[in-house]
């Protein structure tokens, strides 16, 4: 899906697989597994293609592309999110419509959980300035129209009410 | 436009750009950047509306978003206000509250019988003789509301957006934009917002002739415009302040939610009116008002004019009515003119004569005002015996001023009243919270630049974490902009304390003889302040009223509370986008494709029943809804059927799926539910139920045991996230080690169910069927299909059954397979709606449905779920062990007399009719259907103690009001003995 709001496009990632590894052995299978590890809790790191965030104290979201990187654990499980890519100049004014986080602090690299647009979502900000937005695969259709129909309004709009978001 | 004055240096408008719209047929013109208003008033139309009681004729009282008696009406559009609201062309208009046409109103009668229609009138009157109050009512109704309501409405919605700053500056004038400069050239990140187009406040209207601010705005305005950290925000307003700076601001596009690290309110003063009689006469105005339609709008508001002040500015306002031409005929002063300063000096070096020590006693006209009647004031009142007319067209207001200070009061603000510049000022503020400018009674122009770099200072200071004492007080005039009493009463009454609801003087008076002489009270007897103005022009001398009613001090009469909103918010804007989240489970579209008729379930969509396929394809509008409810009816009761005898297949993904592991797992269970769970053996379920603290029932479903330290948690539609959030908190307070990990979303589910089941579903798994090796309650993990998957035996719907968990992305082949793999068997997928009769022929509750809010497991039949003596703790015990013996409803079964259908022979009870006995309410259906198995209709009802273990037939009152009844019996009402959970085809056949 591709948006036509000007400077603004939204892709999806669909090769991208999610796993939630938890439990005192999953720092150890995402290494293993040759994953990066983020250090911090809430705070990820991308490397090859993967995205690994850590929710917690021993708790991981790993996203890849390449099956050959999955974890072997037991308490690894497959999520099945859909991940939108949102890139452009006028990303955080969409954002502003739909999340009440402040994007502007929000640097590359950095990873977040929030609601957007009423849904549980992650999002994470890629070096190239792409946001990646997760969230559950039940919603797509939802999500799919309602960025759709945003995309569709801002495009109309200059952006001229004093940049307030 | 022939009251158009020649172009004014700073006017809104734009004189290239010519509007034409009409008043009741009559056409005017208008320029863009002109408001209803100023539009009217420059065409000649001067009478602009109808007050709310007494339909007395109205005009501009402030133009300042506060003319509540100008207000308009459109096509769609009601109580727009005339004063604010931008002329555009082609707008079609008529005034609201009038019964007839503006000159002509029908219902101006009303101001002749006002005598008998004193304050609080309609409390008293019009119960006696009861039978003609419905004829008082409907009177009564007709005649009050303000506008319109359009039921042809078009449905719009305005965006709403956050937005995020260090400091919100709440008012674009001097004050405010020093304010905004000081805290961005110290860094901060600023949004200033002033709800007119245009930002400048009185500079551009109070001041606009005055050669000393003209370098002044023109630096702040550029300076502001120009700061790379100021976002200016005009045409906004700020609707009210909540909790940690949260605030809302209304633009022209909807509302942008502002969270700001600070505030600082720079919102300036109201100008309030004196009180004398017939001060509501068309052409008496605000003094700020004639002010605005001159410099914003280019207008003339007269010709021949009297200004009444008690301030500066009033003969500031004088000059500024000479500047455009109107003729000054007298300056009317409630004090000595030697306590005004250099306007009063110019004005009287062009001769306008100076009436001191007197006050406007009467204003005399019949529809606009014709001549001014002045007299000798000391203070408190006129002497009526030495007055002087004045014949003019104008009469300018000027007697002070009230603070916009709502939202100071809303962040909790202690005002007080200072005598010395007679007006409430802010005393001690909340953190976060600064105020400067006239709000905080620094007036001369010197005074606001100084009192918003103050603010700023502190604002900025206190962002970076530094200690700062406040100097509040420090730039306040040390004289005083208003009079402590404008008011001037009259025998023969018609001085408005409230334009919005014609409120007399005699009014607040007559009801603090009743008894309501406290503020709050006042203002709820009489409607002091509670109209579409809430009070702005009215509280102030309000509570200058009772205060000298009550011989008390300001500060000791108190003030009444401002609530949000500051202005009236579209309710476009209050809706924003519509966002509501729908969830679909992975074999959504195999449940479209295949007739299904969906409905929501929480987020979720899922199918309500099936309309099968025919020989020419799926039955139409399924999905539409326009399926009668027979057909309804006639394919769940199929539906039903098919499990019963046969094999049905439903969609159960919606069901919260949560693995809960770790060595304290177990130890969680027990504390989270009621039943023992740490004792459940490896490959079997337990069923599951969750109350509260309070001991009421909210949710259910199972626990199974994967391995010794991994249970597998299920729970319902609705509750699944918040069930998971109750598990995560248990874990954290009792400090266990538990992982949990939610599964809804990326487990699907499905139920097998009917006789068949077992059959079927050993020719695609790898798993043992077999009684002995997988008994009911059973949990066993394999394949399906080729894909892993956990199969439970459980029997909601009391029949042989398999609930089969597996992976999302596999769950639309799995269903698939099973379709095709069962139709020799006559599979049948089933919806909601056939799933809740089955259950209910078992006698299985619904959490939600047949529980409220209140119910607890011993009202629901469920004490067996509740081990009081052989548990040692779970979330609620205390309470159930109380509940246990206080029980005072029950949770019974019925059904209705054989035969009864609800088609020929009586109405058919529903869910949610309420149970009669003796004329009371003695408790209500909570599950009632047609059981196709039984044959006759049951239900279950929630039923008052002791008439619930009576025996003895129930009465329902149906939407007829006809009282249908009920026989209590046992339930299961199906299969009581669970022999079906173990049977299969071979079995029963």
């Amino acid at each position: 899906m591709t948006g036509l709001m000007s400077n603004l496009n939204l892709t999806c990632r669909d090769r991208l697989r999610g796993y939630l590894l938890t439990g005192p052995g999953s720092q150890a299978a995402i290494t293993a597994a040759g994953l990066p590890l983020p250090e911090a809790v809430l705070s990820a790191v991308e490397s090859d293609g993967a995205l690994v965030a850590r929710t917690g104290s021993d708790e991981y979201m790993a996203y890849i592309a390449d099956p050959q990187l999955l974890p072997t654990y037991d308490w690894c499980f497959p999520r099945a999110d859909r991940v939108f890519a949102l890139k452009g100049k006028r990303w955080i004014e969409l954002m502003a419509q739909v999340c009440q986080y402040d994007f502007r602090q929000m640097q590359p690299g950095d990873w977040l959980m929030a609601s957007v647009v009423g849904v549980n979502c992650w999002l994470y900000l890629e070096a190239n300035g792409a946001l990646l937005i997760g969230f559950d695969s039940g919603y797509d259709h939802y999500m799919s129209d309602t960025f759709s129909t945003l995309l569709s309004e801002l495009g109309d709009i200059e952006s001229n009410e004093g940049d307030a978001q | 436009m022939k009251y158009r004055l020649e172009p004014q240096s700073l006017e809104w408008i734009n004189r290239s750009e010519t509007l034409n719209f009409s008043l009741e047929g009559q056409t005017f013109s208008g320029f863009k950047g002109d408001s209803i208003s100023s539009a009217l008033l420059a065409g000649g139309q001067k009478l602009l509306g109808r007050s709310f009681k007494y339909h007395r004729p109205r005009s501009v009282l402030s133009m300042a978003n506060h003319d509540v008696n100008a207000l308009f009406q459109s096509g769609e559009a009601t109580n727009i206000r005339g004063d604010v609201t931008p002329v555009d062309d082609g707008l079609a208009l008529r005034a609201c509250n009038v019964n007839g046409t503006l000159s002509n109103d029908r219902d101006s009668y009303i101001g002749l019988l006002s005598r008998f229609l004193p304050v609080g009138f309609y409390y008293k009157a019009f119960h006696k003789p009861k039978k003609f109050f419905p004829f008082w009512e409907r009177l009564i109704r007709e005649k009050a509301g303000l506008g319109e309501i359009s039921t042809d409405w078009s449905a719009t919605r305005q965006p709403k957006k956050y937005g995020f700053c260090d400091l919100l500056v709440i008012g674009g004038g001097a004050s405010g934009m020093q304010a905004a400069l000081s805290a961005a050239d110290a860094g901060a990140d600023v949004v200033l917002v002033d709800e007119n187009p245009h930002i400048g406040g009185s500079l551009d209207y109070q001041l606009v002739n005055e050669p000393s601010a003209a370098a002044v705005r023109s630096q702040l305005k550029q300076r502001v415009v120009e700061h790379t950290n100021i976002r200016v925000l005009s045409g906004h307003y700020a609707c009210g302040w909540y909790t940690d700076h949260y605030v809302p601001l209304v633009g022209p596009k909807g509302i942008t939610k502002m969270r700001a690290a600070g505030v600082i309110m720079a919102t300036g003063v109201m100008e309030q009116p004196s009180v004398f009689r017939n001060n509501d006469l068309p052409g008496v105005m605000l003094a700020s008002a004639a002010q605005r339609l001159i410099a914003r709008y280019a207008v003339k508001p007269g010709q021949r004019a009297v200004v009444l002040c008690a301030n500066d500015e009033g003969y500031r306002a004088a000059l500024d009515l000479i500047e455009a031409g109107v003729d000054v005929a007298a300056v009317v002063d409630l004090e000595w003119l030697d306590k005004r300063g250099d306007w009063a000096a110019q004005l009287q070096e062009k001769g306008v004569p100076v009436i001191e020590q007197s006050a406007i006693y009467e204003a005399k006209g019949k529809t606009s005002l014709k001549a001014v009647v002045v007299a000798p004031f000391d203070g408190r009142s006129c002497d009526s015996g030495q007055t002087r007319t004045i014949p003019c067209d104008l009469l300018l207001m000027s007697v002070g001023w009230a603070p916009a200070a709502q939202m100071l009061y809303q962040a909790g603000s202690k005002m007080a009243y200072d005598k010395k510049a007679q007006q409430i000022l802010p005393q001690q503020l909340p953190k976060g919270i600064h105020a400067c400018g006239r709000l905080n009674g620094a007036f001369t122009l010197e005074q606001r630049l100084a009192d918003g770099e103050r603010a700023a200072k502190e604002a900025v200071a206190e962002l970076r974490g530094e200690t700062v004492e406040s100097d509040i007080g420090r730039f306040r005039d040390d004289r005083a902009h208003s009079h402590d009493w404008p008011i001037i009463s009259h025998p023969k009454g018609k001085n408005f304390v409230d334009y919005d609801e014609d409120l007399q003087l005699k009014d607040l008076f007559n009801a603090a003889k009743e008894g309501f002489d406290n503020i709050e009270l006042m203002k709820r007897f009489s409607t002091n302040g509670m109209g579409p103005s809430q009070g702005k022009h009215a509280n102030m001398n309000g509570i200058r009223v009772l205060a000298e009613i009550n011989h008390k001090s300001i500060d000791e009469t108190g003030s009444t509370t401002a609530r949000p909103m500051f202005h009236p918010v579209p309710v476009s804007a209050l809706a924003g986008r519509r966002f509501r989240p729908e969830r679909l489970t992975p074999m959504h579209s195999w449940h479209e494709a295949n007739g299904a008729k969906m409905m929501e379930a929480g987020r979720w969509l899922r199918p309500e029943y099936y309309l099968p396929r025919t020989d020419v394809g799926t039955l139409p509008n399924a999905a539409s809804g326009a399926v009668s409810a027979s057909e309804r009816q006639r394919v769940i009761l199929q539906e039903v059927q098919a499990v019963r005898s046969s094999l049905g297949i439903i969609d159960v993904s919606t069901l919260g799926k949560i693995e809960v592991m770790g060595p304290d797992a177990g130890k969680l269970l027990d504390v989270v539910y009621t039943m023992k769970m740490s004792t459940i053996k490896q490959g079997m379920t337990r069923y599951a139920l969750m109350v509260d603290d309070s001991g009421v029932i909210v949710d259910d479903g199972i626990v199974g045991r994967i391995t010794e330290d991994r249970f597998y948690v299920t729970a319902t539609t609705s509750h699944a996230d918040a069930a998971f959030r109750t598990l995560s908190m248990k874990t954290q307070e009792l400090g266990l080690d538990v992982r949990l990990v939610n599964r809804t979303g990326s487990l699907a589910a499905l139920n097998l169910a009917g006789p068949v089941s077992r059959k079927l579903l050993s020719q695609l798994t790898n798993v043992n069927l077999s009684e002995d090796a997988f008994p009911y309650l059973g949990l066993r993990e394999g394949t399906l299909c080729g894909y892993p998957v956990r199969l439970i035996r459980v029997g909601f719907v009391g029949e042989l059954g398999y609930e089969i968990h597996m992976p999302a992305d596999a769950a639309l082949e799995i269903w698939k397979t099973l379709i095709e793999a069962g139709k020799p068997y006559g599979i049948r997928p089933f919806g909601v709606e056939a799933q809740r009769v089955l259950r209910l022929e078992k006698g299985h509750i619904i959490v939600g449905q047949d529980t409220d809010g209140l119910t607890n497991p011993f009202e629901a039949n469920m004490g067996w779920a509740v081990p009081l003596a052989s548990k040692p703790w779970f979330t609620g015990k205390p309470s159930l062990a109380l509940l246990k013996e206080r029980c005072q409803r029950k949770l019974i079964g019925f059904r209705l007399p054989q035969g009864f259908t609800g088609e020929s022979n009586g109405e058919l009870p529903k869910e949610c009719h309420l149970l009669i006995e003796n004329g009371e309410i003695a408790g209500r259906i909570t599950s009632i259907a047609y059981s196709p198995t039984l044959g006759r209709v049951i239900g279950l009802a929630m039923v008052d103690l002791p008439l619930a273990d009576q025996a003895k037939p129930l009465k329902a009152r149906v939407d007829s009001g006809a009282l249908i009844t009920l026989e209590p019996c046992a339930t299961p009402f199906y299969d009581a003995d669970g022999t079906r959970q173990t049977a299969d085809l071979t079995e029963v056949a």
